[in-house]
C-alpha cells in the first residue's frame, strides 16, 4: 500500500512538473506571476513568498523541450577587442 | 551661418570590423546621438568634434559596415545611398574617411577603390597599423597614397592619439565644395574582376606583403577551399567523424548500459514487488536510462563539432557549401542558422535574424528542422544497433556508415524542400556569402573541455529533469488501470497508454509501425529522444519474468521488422514531432501560419518517406 502512495506523489509531482515545463512561456510566467502576487498578497510564510518569488523567476527563464539553448537568457556579450566594431 | 564655419559633413566607411567605431569614438569622445535611419530599422550613430589647430567644426557620421557599394544587406544599401545623397533629409558628406584594416587590406581596397571613383574627397586611414607592424605586415605607405591619389594616414583607433595623424590631414586639406548626388550603376562581374586586379596591382606596387605564416596559411587555404579538394576533405571529415560516433562510443556506451542494467535489478531485488518498484525499475530506470546510454555519442560528436569550430574550419565550411545553398536559392547567411540546427532546429531558426532578405529567412526556418539535431542521434542509434550488424565495410564500419547516410538524407531533403521553396511561395534573388575567415589556430583544450561539459550538463539536466518527468507520467498511463480479472497478455495493453497506442496504431499501421511505436511519437513530441525512453518503458512494462532486465536493444530486436526499423529511421529523418520547434517558429514569424505550414509538409514528408520505406523493404524482404 505504501508504495502506491509514494508512486502516486511521485507521479503527480512528475505531472505537474511536466504541464510546468512544457506549457507555452507567456502562459507560465503569468501563471508565476499571478501566483506569486497572491502568496504576497495573503502575507503567508516567508519560505512560501520566496518559493514563489523563486517560481516566477523560474518562469522567466526559456525553460521548455529544446535542450540545446540555454534556460537562461545569454548576458550581453563583451567585445575581445575595443577596436573593433 | 557663413559657410565656413558650418560643421563640415564626415563619415567613416569601411568594411565591418576594421574598427570604424572605435575611430568613430576616439574622434568624437563618444559623444554621439544614436537613432535609427528614416523608415528602416538600421542604427545611425552621428557625433561632433572640433579640430585641434584651426577650430573647424566636424560633424561624424559613422556609417554601416560595408564590403563593397554593391549592397546585399539593408545596412550595405544605407551606406551607399547615404555616400550617393539618395537618403531624404541626409545631405552627402563633404568628405569621406574609409577606415581600412592595414592587417587586411586585399579585403579593405576594393570598397576604396569604389570610393575613390565615385569622386568624393576621400582619405583612407589605415587602422591597426601598430598591430600591422607587430604581425610583420609590409607597406611603402608613401608609394599607396601615390597609387591611390589620395592621403592615406595610419591611425590606432585603440589608443590616445592613435587619431592624431587623421586630424592633421584633415585640417590641412582644404574645405571641397558642394557636390550634387552622384549617379551610380552596380558593376558587371567583369568590373568586379576588373577592380579585384587593380587591388592586386596597387598592393604589390606599395611593396606590400604578408608574414610568412599568413602566406603559408593561405597556402592551405588553396588546398582546403579549393573547388574540388575542398569539398572531398569535407566529405571526408564528416565520414571520419560519423566512424568515430560509432566506433569510440561502443565501450563507453556497453558500459553505461550495464551500469543501468545492474542498478535496475538491484533495485528490483531491494524492493518488495509493487507499484514503487515497477515505477523505478520500469519507468524511471528503463525509460531515462535508455536514453542516458546515448551519451558517450553525443559527446564524441560534439568533440569533434567543438574541435572544427575551435580550430577556425567551419568558417571554410560555410564557404565550400555556399555554392552548393546558392544552387537551390539558399542564402550563403543560412550556412550558420543550419549548422547551429544540428545541434538543435531551436537556436538555429533564431540564427536565422541574420538574414536581412524576409524570404531567404522564411526558406531557412523552414528547412532549419531538417537538419539533424542531436535529440534525433539517440533514435538513430537506437535502431542501427538493432538493426544494422557492426562488421566493416572495407576500412569502414557499417553502423557509421548508416549514421552518416542518415545525416546525409536530412541535408539532402533540406536542400530539395529548399529547391521548391524558392521556386515557387519564396522567390527571391541569390546574395553571396561574404565573411572573413579566421586563422587556423590548434584548438584550445580549456574551450574544448568547457563546451564539452556545458553539453554534458545540459543533457543529464535534460534527462533528470523533463524527460524523467515524461517517463513517470508514462509509467503511470502504462500500468493503469489494472487489467480485469482473467485477462490475458501483458497488463500495459489494457492501459491507458495500451488504449491510446491501439487508436494511434489505425494511422501508423500503413507504414509498419506497431501500437508500442505509435505510443512512443507521442511523448516523442515534446523532445524527440524521449520516443527512445518512451520506448523504454513500453517494452519494459510489455516483458514478464527474466525479460524484466533485458536492455532495449535486443529487445526491439525481436520485437520489430527490419521493414519497421528501416521506415522509423526514414520517418525520424522529416521527424515532425517537436513542439519547441514549432513554437520558436511561431515567435520568430510571430504568425501561426508558418509553423502550421512547417508540421503540415513535415508530417506528410515523414509519413510518405516511411510508407515508401516500409513498402519497398517488405517488398524486398518478403
Amino acid at each position: 500500500m505504501w508504495q502506491t502512495v509514494v508512486a502516486g506523489l511521485i507521479v503527480l509531482v512528475a505531472a505537474v512538473y511536466g504541464l510546468w515545463a512544457l506549457m507555452p512561456a507567456a502562459f507560465r510566467l503569468m501563471l508565476a506571476q499571478r501566483l506569486a502576487a497572491a502568496v504576497r498578497r495573503t502575507g503567508r510564510t516567508r519560505w512560501l513568498v520566496r518559493a514563489t518569488a523563486a517560481l516566477e523567476l523560474a518562469a522567466r527563464r526559456n525553460a521548455g523541450g529544446c535542450s540545446e539553448c540555454s534556460a537562461v537568457p545569454a548576458e550581453p556579450g563583451r567585445p575581445k577587442r575595443p577596436d573593433k566594431d | 551661418m557663413p559657410a565656413a564655419l558650418e560643421p563640415m559633413r564626415l563619415a567613416l566607411v569601411g568594411v565591418p570590423n576594421c574598427g570604424k567605431t572605435a575611430l568613430f569614438n576616439r574622434l568624437t569622445g563618444s559623444r554621439q546621438k544614436v537613432a535609427n535611419y528614416a523608415g528602416v530599422t538600421v542604427e545611425r550613430k552621428e557625433g561632433s568634434f572640433v579640430g585641434p589647430s584651426r577650430g573647424q567644426r566636424y560633424r561624424l557620421l559613422d556609417l554601416p559596415g560595408a564590403y563593397s557599394l554593391t549592397p546585399t544587406t539593408l545596412d550595405e544599401a544605407i551606406t551607399r545611398d547615404c555616400l550617393l545623397g539618395r537618403l531624404a533629409g541626409e545631405a552627402p558628406p563633404e568628405r569621406v574617411v574609409c577606415v581600412a584594416d592595414a592587417t587586411n587590406l586585399r579585403l579593405n581596397l576594393r570598397l576604396v577603390l569604389e570610393l575613390r571613383d565615385l569622386g568624393t574627397p576621400l582619405i583612407v586611414a589605415l587602422n591597426m597599423s601598430d598591430l600591422a607592424r607587430d604581425r610583420g605586415f609590409q607597406l611603402d605607405r608613401g608609394r599607396l597614397e601615390q597609387e591611390l591619389g589620395v592621403p592615406v594616414v595610419e591611425t590606432v583607433a585603440i589608443r590616445d592619439g592613435g587619431e592624431r595623424e587623421l586630424l592633421e590631414v584633415l585640417e590641412t586639406l582644404p574645405r571641397p565644395p558642394s557636390r550634387p548626388a552622384v549617379e551610380w550603376a552596380d558593376p558587371t562581374f567583369e568590373q568586379i574582376q576588373q577592380t579585384q586586379r587593380e587591388v592586386r596591382r596597387i598592393l604589390s606596387a606599395a611593396g606590400y606583403a604578408e608574414p610568412a605564416r599568413r602566406r603559408a596559411l593561405r597556402r592551405m587555404d588553396a588546398i582546403v577551399m579549393h573547388p574540388v579538394a575542398g569539398p572531398a576533405i569535407l566529405a571526408a571529415l564528416l565520414f571520419f567523424v560519423f566512424q568515430a560516433v560509432f566506433s569510440w562510443a561502443a565501450v563507453p556506451m556497453s558500459l553505461v548500459d550495464s551500469g543501468i542494467t545492474r542498478l535496475g535489478v538491484a533495485l528490483h531485488d531491494a524492493l518488495p514487488p509493487g507499484a514503487l518498484n515497477s515505477l523505478l525499475v520500469d519507468g524511471v530506470i528503463a525509460g531515462a536510462g535508455s536514453v542516458l546510454v546515448f551519451l558517450p555519442q553525443i559527446m564524441i560528436l560534439f568533440f569533434f563539432i567543438l574541435l572544427l569550430e575551435d580550430s577556425g574550419y567551419l568558417p571554410r565550411a560555410a564557404y565550400l557549401l555556399d555554392r552548393m545553398m546558392g544552387s537551390v536559392g539558399l542564402s550563403g547567411r543560412a550556412f550558420i542558422p543550419l549548422l547551429s540546427s544540428f545541434a538543435c532546429a531551436v537556436p538555429g531558426i533564431m540564427a536565422t535574424r541574420t538574414i536581412p532578405n524576409v524570404r531567404d529567412r522564411l526558406a531557412t526556418i523552414m528547412i532549419a528542422p531538417l537538419m539533424t539535431c542531436s535529440a534525433r542521434l539517440p533514435v538513430y542509434a537506437l535502431i542501427i544497433a538493432a538493426f544494422v550488424p557492426s562488421q566493416r565495410v572495407g576500412a569502414f564500419n557499417l553502423q557509421g556508415l548508416v549514421l552518416f547516410a542518415l545525416y546525409a538524407a536530412g541535408i539532402v531533403a533540406a536542400m530539395l524542400v529548399a529547391w521548391g521553396l524558392k521556386r515557387t511561395a519564396l522567390r527571391a534573388t541569390y546574395h553571396p556569402l561574404l565573411l572573413e575567415l579566421p586563422e587556423y589556430k590548434w584548438p584550445n583544450m580549456r574551450n574544448l573541455l568547457l563546451g564539452l561539459w556545458e553539453r554534458l550538463r545540459i543533457f543529464l539536466q535534460r534527462v533528470g529533469t523533463i524527460i524523467l518527468a515524461l517517463m513517470i507520467v508514462l509509467w503511470f498511463l502504462s500500468s493503469y488501470p489494472a487489467p480485469p480479472l482473467g485477462a490475458e497478455g501483458p497488463a500495459i495493453q489494457h492501459s491507458f497508454a495500451g488504449m491510446i497506442g491501439r487508436a494511434l496504431e489505425h494511422v501508423f499501421a500503413p507504414i509498419g509501425f506497431n501500437w508500442q511505436i505509435s505510443l512512443a511519437l507521442v511523448p516523442g513530441l515534446a523532445a524527440r529522444e524521449v520516443a527512445v525512453g518512451a520506448l523504454g518503458t513500453v517494452y519494459s512494462l510489455s516483458s514478464t519474468g527474466d525479460d524484466v532486465a533485458a536492455t532495449l536493444v535486443p529487445m526491439i530486436a525481436k520485437s520489430w521488422s527490419l521493414a519497421t526499423a528501416l521506415s522509423l529511421l526514414a520517418w525520424y529523418v522529416f521527424a515532425p514531432q517537436c513542439l519547441s520547434t514549432l513554437v520558436v517558429v511561431k515567435r520568430e514569424t510571430n504568425s501561426w501560419r508558418y509553423p502550421l505550414i512547417m508540421a503540415g509538409y513535415l508530417f506528410a514528408l515523414a509519413y510518405l518517406a516511411a510508407f515508401v520505406t516500409f513498402r519497398v523493404a517488405s517488398a524486398l524482404l518478403a
